[in-house]
């Protein structure tokens, strides 16, 4: 199982798939780590500076707002005469403005001892030290009429059967009264309701929003004002007392949040936008979500593309691959269809090329090792050919007859010798030795046979012993000389010779006689027909040692006529073991 | 060439279908649906149910969920109403009522309903409620008694919720709930303060009324005399219209329950039931106004509870 793991490990296909996998992965990897961060840091840096602007322009409207306020305060200081007591117009002055701007709740002014001189709800049911108790009116006169007093929220008590839930602005007023310059002080009620308003309008996100913190660090508004007051809820203002403005984080119930802090100019109170991290970072979240969907489906589809595009791509190299399998295993009959790259075409083509060759070239030698087991066989059969054998066995009766035992045994030696070497246990291609010993066997028996008919010399060179020659070569000439020379002979004696010697790249033996030679009609087509009377023929020599040694080699026959003939037999040197 | 081809197919399709359920499946565009829950009261009017409603109102905001009033009596059939209420698609019930017998009808038809129901400022065996911690009340008047320089008690009690707060003011004593002189009979008309409870009204001594009816007997009691004037009032749940007897010095604190919290406290119990959370008997602290903080932006929802 692991053996097989490992080799579809090595595959071209695998190696594909995972390369292309490795780059497609690196690659959307260095998008991700490069461009993921810088975009949503991006984003929450974008988010972050939202949130700022938002708080600024929320101070801004408070400023407005407070300013607005504070200028209405002083116009309506401005509308005091110098002796409010005698010079009654600014009453209605006065009421004017207030119903003029529906966040007043009251506009009322006292005078130094605390007496309302005159108010816009209606007298107040405190007076005199009641009303110099107070902290808006204290405040308002150690000012001395350069600046406003701001009250935090709470219920105004003063003005009969009424309680508005009012932040009070107050304002020192120097007027005459007898004659004495006095101080007073103009009060101005503006109902806390539209105060809020301004700042619960202001949305961060789905929880954020803002709140207001004077400089004692009491909450002037929030949105769960009353739960904090309840113990509901409650607002960590730790890292905004520490802050005047700027940006600060901090945690609160296990969510981060953003602290936008900003100045009231008019109040000193500190404007705070909060503002929670996961709500800001929404869009870093929801970007960087969509991106890893986006590289997920990227990655998903790069495999699948991938895969398939491996398949095609080494699909033609598997096909081929299988094909030369079928061959491995001895079917030569597989066509590979040439598909794909053009390389693999190139590649499958060439191998149908090199397998029709193949089966060319098996065919060609089975043709051969046919044809040189056939000739084999013809040489044989003519070793056997009952004519020669008869006349030697008769010729050893008769010697045996005649008392001539020693010749009679040297017949029959020379006889087993020469088909033993016949035979040569089947084998084609024996040494020179074995073939000269052959030839020399036929000659004696040949040589008791016809007697002083011929004479036959055989030499070798002591270097051509070892080499290699097919079999039945040198006696199918030696009988085919003897035969044709004692035919036509005269009655003087045929002189044979048979040589085995070497050139350079050759082994070269040689059967010449001095016989009457061959008509040249006849030499031509000597080796393309079978020699008559008896002999296996020059053709079937000169056919074995092509069809074992190749076309260059063979019979050369040189012959005049009436003057005899030479035969050279061509071989190529070839030593070692036998065939 | 199948198994590629499907391999790639395969992950061809995981990606459109991890497209698809990743832009569809984000969290904004998974948001809970938002459920509405019914306050059901006997009258639409009335500064406590004003706040209580405010509360919820405000509890449902951070949910995203929606608050609506409805109104029920006892002469109409509470179970139709509710029954056609869950029909409207109510998921779950506020009820705030003075009536016994509303309130016994409605939580019997609730539960037959099976619509999940919060009652307000009251509790009940067995059912969810968001009310004012009424022992805590008790304890809280007598320890302003005490600041007051009190060193005697006597409390004017009744049943119900003011055996809670005067079990909550022995505590506080560091009695049993059986020691503290304790007066019944103030309700009855022309009723005499019995001699053991006389001799605990010295100057100074606290007299606690811990019904809102009780602090005008109390300050009854204080104009004609049978209270010294030396006694210290202080009333507990005598509601917001009581607010002037403490600005007109009649009465020296209060304890008032406070419905914002209350109503929110009652929302978040209703959401919890119906996120099949636990829920059960929560409690708003009740809040001790003082001629001191009366008009403090602290307690300015619970004395003045009108008041924009």
């Amino acid at each position: 199982m692991i053996a097989r793991l490992k080799e579809r490990g090595r595959s071209l296909n695998t190696m594909m798939t995972l390369g292309m996998l490795l780059f497609t992965g690196i690659l959307l990897t260095f998008m991700g780590a490069a461009l993921v961060p810088f975009i949503s840091n991006l984003l929450s840096e974008n988010a972050i500076e939202r949130t700022r602007e938002t708080v600024s322009q929320s101070v801004n409207v408070v400023d407005q707002y407070v300013d607005s306020t504070v200028s209405t305060l002083q116009f309506a200081t401005s509308l005091i005469p110098a002796d409010p007591d005698k010079e009654i117009a600014w009453h209605s002055q006065i009421d004017l403005l207030a119903r003029a701007n529906s966040d007043i709740a009251a506009l009322a002014f006292f005078d130094g001892n605390g007496d309302c001189l005159y108010s816009t709800a209606g007298q107040p049911s405190v007076n005199g030290t009641a009303i110099q108790s107070r902290e808006w009116f204290t405040s308002a006169l150690k000012q001395e009429g350069t600046l406003t007093y701001f009250s935090m929220p709470y219920v105004q008590d003063i003005f009969r059967n009424q309680h508005g839930y009012v932040l009070t602005l107050s304002r020192a007023v120097n007027y005459l009264e007898g004659g004495d310059r006095k101080a007073g002080v103009m009060l101005m009620d503006i109902t806390y309701s539209s105060f809020a308003a301004l700042t619960d309008r202001v949305k961060l996100g789905d929880s954020g929003y803002t709140d207001l913190i004077n400089e004692n660090g009491e909450m002037v508004s929030h949105p769960k004002l009353q739960l904090i007051y309840s113990g509901q809820a409650s607002e960590d203002i730790s890292a905004v007392l520490s802050q005047i403005v700027g940006l600060t984080r901090d945690k609160q119930a296990g969510r981060e949040r953003v602290l936008v802090i900003d100045v009231i100019n008019q109040t000193r109170w500190r404007m705070v936008g909060v503002a929670y991290i996961d709500e800001i970072l929404q869009s870093k979240t929801a970007f960087i979500r969509i991106m890893s969907l986006v590289l997920l489906s990227a990655a998903l589809i790069s495999l699948g593309v991938t895969t398939l595009m491996a398949y095609w791509v080494t699909q033609p190299i598997t096909h081929l691959e299988h094909k030369m399998r079928k061959v491995e295993a001895g079917d030569l009959n597989v066509t590979i269809t040439a598909r794909g790259f053009s390389e693999i075409r190139l590649v499958a083509t060439a191998f149908n090329h090199m397998l029709t060759r193949i089966r060319e070239l098996m065919e060609q030698i089975v043709h051969e090792q046919e044809a040189k087991r056939l000739y084999e066989l013809n040489a044989l059969q003519a070793q056997i050919n009952p004519h020669f054998l008869y006349n030697t066995l008769d010729s050893i009766i008769w010697m045996e007859e005649r008392g001539r035992s020693r010749e009679a045994i040297t017949m029959v030696s020379a006889l087993a010798k020469l088909f033993r070497i016949s035979i040569s246990k089947g084998e084609s291609v024996i040494y020179v030795s074995e073939e000269i010993e052959h030839v020399r066997n036929y000659v004696i028996i040949q040589q008791m046979r016809f007697q002083d008919r011929f004479e036959c010399d055989i030499q070798a060179e002591p270097e051509t012993l070892g080499e290699r020659t097919v079999k039945l070569v040198l006696q199918p000439l030696v009988e085919n000389a003897l035969n044709h020379a004692i035919d036509e002979a005269d009655g003087s004696p045929i002189h044979i010779k048979v040589r085995a010697f070497l050139t350079e790249d050759e082994l070269r033996l040689l059967v010449e006689d001095d016989g009457i030679g061959i008509p040249e009609d006849t030499l031509k087509g000597i080796l393309t027909r079978p020699s008559g009377r008896g002999g296996i023929g020059l053709r079937n020599v000169h056919e074995r040692i092509q069809l074992t040694f190749g076309k260059q080699y063979g019979l050369t026959i040189e012959s005049k006529d009436g003057q005899g003939t030479r035969v050279t037999i061509r071989m190529p040197r070839e030593k070692g073991e036998k065939a | 060439m199948k198994r590629p081809l499907i391999i790639c197919l395969v992950c061809l399709a995981a990606s459109l279908l991890v497209m698809f359920f990743g832009f569809h499946g984000t969290p904004e565009t998974a948001a809970a649906p938002s459920r509405t829950v019914a306050l059901l009261t006997q009258a639409d009017t009335g500064s406590f149910l004003l706040q209580l409603r405010n509360g919820a109102q405000a509890a449902a905001d951070e949910t995203g969920n929606k608050l609506t009033l409805v109104t029920v009596n006892v002469m109409s059939d509470p179970a139709a109403q509710i029954a056609a209420l869950q029909e409207d698609g109510i998921a779950a019930v506020l009820l705030y009522a003075e009536s016994d017998e509303l309130i016994s009808r409605v939580l019997s038809a609730c539960t037959d309903t099976g619509l999940p129901v919060t009652l307000l400022d009251r509790q009940a065996s067995g059912f969810v409620s968001a009310s004012s911690d009424e022992k805590l009340a008790g304890a809280l008047a007598v320890r302003q008694a005490k600041a007051l320089g009190c060193e005697t008690f006597v409390f004017l009690a009744g049943d119900g919720v003011a055996s809670e707060r005067l079990s909550g003011a022995a505590d506080e004593m560091g009695v049993g709930p059986a020691e503290p002189a304790t007066w019944y009979g103030w309700k009855d008309s022309g009723a005499v303060v019995p001699a053991e409870i006389r001799k605990n009204l010295d100057d100074g001594a606290g007299v606690i009324a811990l019904t809102g009816d009780a602090v005008r007997a109390a300050v009854n009691l204080l104009s004609d005399g049978t209270l010294r004037a030396g006694c210290v009032i202080i009333g507990v749940d005598s509601g917001a219209d009581c607010v002037p007897l403490l600005e007109n010095g009649q009465v020296n604190a209060m304890v008032l329950p406070a419905p914002y919290p209350m109503g929110y406290l009652g929302f978040q119990e209703a959401e919890n039931q119906l996120a099949g959370k636990r829920a059960g008997v929560v409690t708003a602290e009740p809040k001790l106004i003082t001629p001191e903080n009366l008009y403090s932006a602290e307690v300015v929802k619970i004395a003045f509870p009108l008041i924009q």
